[in-house]
């Protein structure tokens, strides 16, 4: 069911962000609360923005971007990423 | 793209093969090992803390707790036998945080109560303990803003 379900974000662009050397800080406006976001979340904010996706699709997408090769692991980490994006509220599922 | 440049210049090769240090970095986000830490972390805004405060103040004392109903307040806040001597009926109604809160830290005795009955409730609400009705109210009435 985890598998299949579609996760959702608003439009990256939307979010006031200020990048730091290695951190962003993105105000969520819809809940006033600013979010400390370690990479790749931020990467992740934004394809998901651009289109919404199953944890598998993403995971694909995400490798492309960061040019990384795709495997298993890349797999498990964008869906313990994702439970975390959701649980701030930046991103939801269908 | 704005967001791969400022990735990039994160990524500080010592010399070695710039690009392929890049990989590296990246490929380490999507390991295993990344997952250590929470890569989120959330400032909620003051207004969430002041409205805190405000609900300490609104919230409510019940003199006795509901399982103790009936039964009269001691002097050192102790609950007796209704009619016990040297006690008092408790408050018809539960005590206001902010009531309590003025009691406590000006001395304020409760409208419609004797001093000595003001008294004997705040040694009630002070014994009060973790679990008993009104203690949370009373811990926050108690918290320092």
């Amino acid at each position: 069911m985890a598998q299949n379900s579609r996760y959702h974000a608003e439009s990256y662009v939307a979010h006031p962000v200020v990048t730091t050397a290695d951190m962003r800080l993105l105000f969520h406006r819809a809940s006033g609360e600013t979010h400390l976001l370690a990479d790749p979340l931020p990467d992740m904010l934004i394809l998901l923005g651009e289109q919404p996706d199953t944890i598998q699709g993403l995971t694909t997408r995400l490798c492309a971007r960061l040019g990384v090769a795709q495997d298993e692991e890349a797999h498990a980490v964008v869906g313990h990423r994702l439970d975390e994006l959701e649980a701030a509220g930046l991103v939801w599922r269908d | 793209m704005a967001e791969r440049d400022e990735t990039e210049q994160t990524e500080v090769a010592s010399g070695a093969d710039e690009a392929g240090n890049l990989h590296t970095s990246r490929r380490n986000l999507l390991r295993l090992t990344a997952l250590g830490g929470a890569a989120i972390a959330t400032v909620r805004p003051n207004a969430g803390l002041a409205q805190a405060a405000v609900s300490a103040l609104k919230c409510q004392i019940p003199i006795p707790d509901s399982a103790n109903a009936g039964k009269w307040v001691k002097n050192d806040g102790t609950l007796v036998k209704s009619g016990t001597a040297n006690s008092y009926a408790p408050p018809s109604n539960p005590l206001k945080g902010e009531d309590v809160k003025n009691s406590l830290k000006y001395g304020t005795t409760y409208s419609g109560y004797s001093s000595q009955q003001t008294n004997a409730y705040n040694n009630y609400i002070k014994k009060l303990t973790v679990g008993k009705q009104g203690y949370t109210c009373y811990a926050s009435v108690m918290t320092p803003r």
